[in-house]
């Protein structure tokens, strides 16, 4: 090897894929609002199933799909939020870079009176 | 890269007047990534029902206050893309309806941040609205029901929701406190 | 056209190149964690438009990368001295200077942001020039030309030290 792939070695043996902290591929589906279960029904869900439709027929099966229709719409608005508080976070993050550098600490996070900067 | 967020609140009253967001809904074709959130208050009462393990109560609590969330958010291919100038102007009519005032005002060369606050009849704090406007970024994000960050900072952690960062409400970054360096040659 | 692709599966396949990248770009687990969150929550907003293995995974060393630039150059980030006041590495021999490698480290982590970034996707995820190019949005030339230059004051640095080395033991 010459001086160059020597050190291109070297580059490469430097940088090698680190090991991700535990969970974090847990955290990200969290935030997503991915179940890492996809396409199974959770436990309670299919037991609430089979109650549903051993205990309470045609009627307890209609009620359960309205549940299962309100917790897809829930988990569609949580995501929608969770991309606000995503959008809102990194604006007010430029925002406070900005803010810092004129000597001003942190955005007042409770109303506060209004000044101009 | 600059992105233009837009609040789609076309239907939030003014003192009674809706806002008009056309300018910002003609800039959503030209955008190169966009991210759009609707909200409305039937919608956000659903979030009650995901009762997570903890903080149930207060995300229903927080469910019925909230009226609702809008936000656009642009990013384009390069700067020039869309008139600041406009954008401006659109912030400054929606102070002059009297409703709206800044909380925070940043202007830069190359850009602004906005954070209005609307005062409800009663004279409390019922609304936010954020305008970011950089060279290649337009964000617009519209809180309605709510007038401060600490609401929507309360509904980080919940039910999987993160946490809003850069308020000092939520997990603090350490930064160093110097302007930025232009390492690039 | 392709199904659209199982997201966790892509998490699980992508997650160690997103989080090495800015890792080893911002030397902060905190930092590049949140960065890799975001990437890929992202990705998941934007998923549906992606086609294909390699499309998905261009895309999420572009905006890696972007990210990591943009955290660099906005807290006017330098994890480690400046290039020129680097120590030296010594040791007894450069080859197997357990110290070496981690002071190539902290010396690419004290590079312009893009220049550090254009090591990474080379020595990191061996891409092709002219794929660092695509994911940075700059031209080859661009590329060919910061990469060398970075390449050759690294070089220059080690090798002075190395020098050293050999001189104090003659």
């Amino acid at each position: 090897m010459n001086g160059m792939e020597k050190f291109e070695h070297e580059l490469r043996e430097s940088f090698r894929r680190v090991e991700p902290p535990q969970g974090l591929e847990r955290r990200i589906l969290e935030r997503a609002g991915v179940s890492r279960r996809r396409g199974r029904m959770p436990r309670w869900m299919a037991a609430a199933a089979s109650i549903a439709i051993a205990g309470g027929g045609l009627l307890g099966v209609m009620r359960w799909h309205e549940q299962q229709m309100r917790l897809r719409q829930a988990e569609q608005v949580r995501q929608q939020i969770a991309l606000t508080v995503e959008i809102t976070s990194r604006t007010l993050a430029r925002a406070e870079g900005r803010l810092r550098s004129i000597g001003v600490k942190q955005i007042p996070v409770q109303e506060a009176s209004w000044r101009e900067y | 890269m600059a992105r233009v967020l837009i609040l789609v609140a076309a239907l939030v009253p003014l003192f009674g007047q809706p806002i008009d967001y056309s300018l910002f809904d003609k800039l959503a074709e030209k955008a190169k990534e966009s991210a759009v959130v609707n909200l409305g208050p039937e919608q956000l009462t659903l979030l009650a029902g995901l009762q997570p393990k903890e903080g149930g109560k207060e995300l229903a609590e927080l469910a019925r206050t909230l009226k609702g969330i809008q936000v656009r958010s642009f990013e384009f291919d390069a700067p020039g893309l869309y008139d600041p100038a406009a954008v401006r102007a659109f912030g400054e009519k929606i102070k002059a309806g009297g409703a709206w005032n800044a909380l925070v005002s940043v202007k830069e060369k190359d850009g602004f941040t906005e954070i209005l606050i609307r005062k409800g009849a009663d004279g409390k704090a019922d609304g936010l609205l954020i305008l970011a406007a950089e060279p290649k970024e337009l964000t617009l994000v519209h809180i309605d029901g709510v007038g401060d960050l600490a609401a929507l900072a309360r509904l980080g952690g919940l039910a999987g929701i993160p946490q809003l960062a850069a308020t000092g409400a939520a997990k603090k970054k350490e930064a160093p406190r110097k302007a930025p360096e232009k390492q690039e040659e | 056209m392709d199904a659209t692709p199982d997201f966790a599966e892509i998490v699980r396949e992508h997650q160690g190149m997103v989080y090495s990248l800015a890792w080893h770009a911002l030397r902060d687990r905190a930092a590049a964690e949140d960065i890799t969150q975001d990437v890929f929550l992202a990705l998941h907003q934007n998923l549906a438009r992606l086609e294909g293995a390699d499309h998905i995974r261009h895309w999420l060393a572009r905006v890696a990368s972007h990210r990591c630039i943009d955290e660099i150059r906005k807290r006017g980030y330098r994890r480690g001295p400046a290039l020129e006041e680097v120590r030296e590495p010594g040791g007894c021999d450069g080859d197997r200077d357990p110290l070496l490698r981690r002071r190539l480290r902290q010396m690419v982590a004290s590079l312009p942001a893009q220049a550090r970034m254009m090591i990474l996707l080379r020595y990191q995820e061996e891409m092709e020039l002219a794929e660092i190019a695509r994911v940075l949005d700059v031209p080859v030339q661009t590329v060919k030309s910061r990469l060398h230059r970075a390449l050759e004051l690294l070089r220059v640095k080690m090798n002075r030290g190395t020098a050293v080395v050999r001189e104090a033991r003659s």
